[in-house]
């Protein structure tokens, strides 16, 4: 698969590198000089130091073969364009995934139907089965039309989910499902009776409007 | 007509008191007051301070019965965000976005948004002054060569 990665930050790199280890051709796109050389110095040539949203560079990027292109730039704004300039260069080919920093926006692109570029479900899914990890990433995405939220939550010390199962956390009944627990660096399939711990980041298909509370289960205990 | 023009840079600034002098409603959207400096005298309108993509700043700026939205701020995202904002969110007949990138513009237009490609216009400008043939518009270059 080639994959064009808009967005050389945390997510974008370590993206990069899980992709790169799984052998599937990846260039990464990063306007900022710094990040982008400080990534080149890492992974070489698939580093393209441009704009991903400046059209020329998307195509030279090779847009017009691409499989994939996942945008996780800092900037919504900027993610929503480079998904849709993508689709658009690509004549439809190449599937678009971008993640939304802020979830007012969430909203507003929602009313825009621009969900439908923010949705490939199926393929985040299986790479997340594939164990491509994600990690600081909150709002993966938004589940077309069906309320359903993707989103990572890392369990923290002391929190009603540490050393919890999700069977104690009764969380099917609150509005939610643990697809995936990424522990050290290995990605485990959770049973109802899988024990959570400090530190584990868990990938969550979450009833929307039952995201605020599930958060709090993950969370740690305020001190009064 | 009442427009609302989100950006008031240079373009922005001349498009909001242009509009004015035609006798049409305007409001200017910046994030920095600064900006509005930029206003001729002949500019009658109102300003707003706000981000371009923030629904909440659109509606107190009257985009529910505005006839057109204008986009001139520096970034051809945010212009291109705010149109399409205005076109689906809130039906507003014309929305216009300055857009920079040409590549870009003819993606969005291809897509039925209006774009101004800026770039282009002022290359045109050049090659018009010149006295040479007209530009050929030959579209985004080849695409997955």
């Amino acid at each position: 698969m080639f994959v064009i990665i808009a967005g050389g930050g945390k997510v974008g790199g370590q993206l990069a590198r899980d992709l790169l280890a799984e052998r599937h051709e990846v260039v990464v796109m990063e306007s900022n000089p710094q990040k982008a050389r400080a990534l080149q110095d890492e992974i070489g040539d698939a580093v393209v130091p441009h704009d991903a949203s400046e059209g020329r560079w998307l195509i030279d990027a090779g847009i017009g073969r691409a499989d994939l292109l996942i945008a996780v730039t800092g900037d919504d704004e900027d993610n929503i364009v480079i998904c849709q300039l993508g689709e658009a260069l690509s004549e439809g080919r190449a599937r678009t995934i971008t993640r939304i920093n802020n979830p007012k926006n969430s909203d507003t692109f929602r009313t825009l139907g621009i969900e439908a570029i923010v949705n490939a479900t199926d393929l985040v899914m299986t790479m997340i089965e594939r164990d491509v990890s994600v990690a600081p990433v909150v709002h993966l995405m938004r589940l077309r039309n069906a309320g359903l939220e993707l989103v990572e939550m890392t369990v923290a010390e002391g929190s009603a989910a540490d050393g919890s199962t999700p069977q104690e956390l009764r969380l099917p009944e609150q509005g939610g499902r643990i697809s995936v627990i990424l522990r050290d660096g290995e990605a485990v399939l959770p049973s109802p009776t899988t024990r959570l711990q400090a530190g584990d980041s868990i990938v969550l298909v979450a009833q929307t409007e039952f995201e605020e509370a599930l958060g709090r289960q993950f969370a740690a205990p305020t001190i009064v | 007509m009442y427009a609302i023009v989100i950006g008031c840079g240079r373009a922005g600034a001349e498009i909001a008191s242009r509009m004015c002098e035609q006798g049409h409603s305007v409001v200017v959207i910046d994030r920095d007051r600064s900006a509005f400096h930029r206003l001729s005298d002949s500019f009658s309108g109102t300003t707003i301070v706000g981000h371009a993509i923030d629904e909440d700043c659109l509606v107190s700026a009257g985009i529910e019965r505005a006839d057109a939205v204008i986009a001139t701020t520096y970034g051809d995202n945010s212009n291109l965000i705010a149109v399409q904002l205005a076109r689906k969110r809130f039906n507003v007949q014309r929305a216009i976005a300055r857009v920079k990138d040409s590549v870009r513009a003819s993606a969005f237009a291809n897509l039925g948004f209006e774009t101004i490609p800026s770039t282009v216009i002022v290359g045109d400008a050049f090659e018009q002054a010149l006295g040479w043939e007209p530009h050929q518009p030959n579209g985004p270059a080849e695409i997955g060569s």
